[in-house]
């Protein structure tokens, strides 16, 4: 994630957004771990997270919402219309 | 409002839709002045791309007119003229800071979909099937532009709309494809396909300092064009190509061979490649093969082994359209180039099913088209047809 740790850290304390990441509070409660590590050579911050209850690509889907959330400021969409 | 609705293969239709929304903050709304049909559309018409929905808007060669947008755009303003580039980027992620903005991690909401096939996804473009991200096009009156804070380039009020129309997509992508053969004093470049890419390709290879350029096609029309943008050129019935490109170039093969076709070059397979083996064959020792044409699967047979053994080096991908519009409406400016000569069709939004099924089989002429979704104005028309008369003049 092209984005430094503490802006991560703040982000995932924040929780508002992080619900938005996760799709659900339930979710919230399925995080067993989650660790932040620097990327080499300045590369940004990688996020590793292990969660309960959900495959891997519903926790990469949900990976991918934070990046979004973090690096574009909003989850992209191809919808026409609002709502 | 009108756009191009795509409802199955050689099935596309001009149908009144719901007008699009703001519908994230850093969006925009434009109303539309000027479209056209791309080659790579065929792909989309022909049902070569997976993930197409009935109902879907087609179209990414768009530019117009700001008329609303999102909380948090800011480097442009309703009542902006801008043209757009074909595919979306963020403007944030790591791929984007390295400009590699045809590779935006977060622009393809349907990255997942585009991972199962690629291993990554690229960014999503517009009006180009679900795979990604099922964004609608700009064949339409209004269109829905994400990251409009990235991707718009504003427009001086003095160059008319068929001059810049085309850094949307096949300029740039002309240009990165001839930028990618890393030209040399004295090098002979080599282009399979006079479409649109291929015409840009070749012009961009003279402007990048080529020697020469080959233009190789079937079709008399764009051949006629190659030669008007100074190609020696090849026509694929009429002689052997490996041959032609060895007694053209005194025997050392082409420096760099363009492969400007991509995935339906006539052949029998999913992604039919025989041009793409011919440019590898014809390649000369230590060249380049550049590959803007698009292909979306797999390809059998490939000859490996020449790639290996002559050392060529093989460079591709989506054009970073972002990165060349700004640089290329400089040399439009500076009268290097006037992207309208590619131009054969002028035509509204009413002439597009038309303006596919000219492309799809070659007829007419056609090579490019410029589409109005509001009528043009008076004689906005007459002077177009008449450059385009004069060039036409100039070419024979």
């Amino acid at each position: 994630m092209a984005a430094p740790r503490e802006r991560i850290e703040q982000f995932v304390e924040a929780r508002e957004r992080m619900l938005i990441a996760l799709g659900s509070k339930r979710r919230l409660g399925l995080i067993e771990c989650l660790e932040l590590r620097d990327a080499p050579a300045g590369r940004g911050t990688e996020i590793h997270v292990t969660m309960r209850g959900l495959g891997k690509y519903e926790i990469k889907e949900v990976l991918r919402r934070v990046k979004a959330l973090l690096e574009a400021g909003e989850i992209p969409t191809g919808l026409r219309y609002a709502g | 409002m009108k756009a191009v609705i795509w409802n199955g293969p050689h099935n596309v239709r001009v149908e009144r839709v719901k007008d699009p929304e703001i519908v994230n903050s850093r969006d925009a709304i434009l109303r539309v002045t000027a479209t056209a049909v791309c080659g790579s559309d065929l792909h989309l018409y022909n049902g070569f791309m997976p993930a197409m929905k009935p109902g879907d808007i087609l179209g990414h060669e768009f530019m117009g007119i700001i008329e609303e947008i999102g909380s948090e755009v800011r480097s442009v303003r309703p009542g902006d003229r801008v043209v757009v580039p074909f595919n979306i980027a963020c403007g944030n992620c790591e791929p984007c800071m390295r400009q590699l903005w045809a590779l935006c991690d977060n622009s393809n909401p349907n990255a997942a979909m585009a991972e199962r096939v690629y291993g990554y996804s690229c960014a999503g473009l517009f009006g180009y099937s679900h795979l990604f991200g099922g964004y609608s096009g700009g064949q339409a009156e209004y269109v829905r532009v994400p990251f409009a804070d990235v991707g718009c380039l504003e427009v001086p009020d003095d160059i008319d709309d068929h001059r810049v129309l085309f850094l949307s997509d096949i300029f740039p992508a002309g240009y990165m494809a001839a930028e990618n053969c890393e030209v040399k004093r004295g090098d002979v470049i080599a282009v399979w396909g006079c479409g649109p890419v291929g015409q840009f390709a070749i012009r961009s290879a003279y402007l990048l300092g080529a020697e020469h350029v080959i233009a190789i096609d079937r079709v008399p029309d764009r051949l006629d064009m190659a030669r008007a943008g100074g190609a020696q050129t090849v026509h694929v019935d009429e002689m052997d190509v490996l041959e032609a490109l060895l007694e053209m170039t005194g025997g050392r093969g082409p420096d760099a061979c363009i492969d400007c076709v991509g995935m339906e070059a006539h052949g029998v397979e999913f992604d039919r490649a025989n041009v793409l083996r011919l440019a590898i064959q014809a390649c000369g020792k230590g060249g380049t093969i550049s590959v803007p044409g698009i292909y979306g699967g797999f390809v059998d047979k490939m000859p490996f082994g020449a790639i290996f053994e002559k050392g060529l080096q093989l460079r591709s991908g989506q054009t970073h359209t972002h990165r060349y519009m700004r640089p290329l409406l400089d040399r439009i400016r500076r009268g290097e180039i006037d992207p309208s000569f590619i131009i054969t069709h002028y035509g509204t939004l009413e002439d597009a099913p038309k303006y596919y099924d000219l492309m799809a089989k070659h007829e007419d002429g056609f090579v490019k088209s410029f589409m109005r979704p509001a009528p043009f104005m008076q004689g906005e028309v007459s002077k177009y047809d008449r450059s385009r008369q004069e060039l036409t003049q100039a070419r024979r």
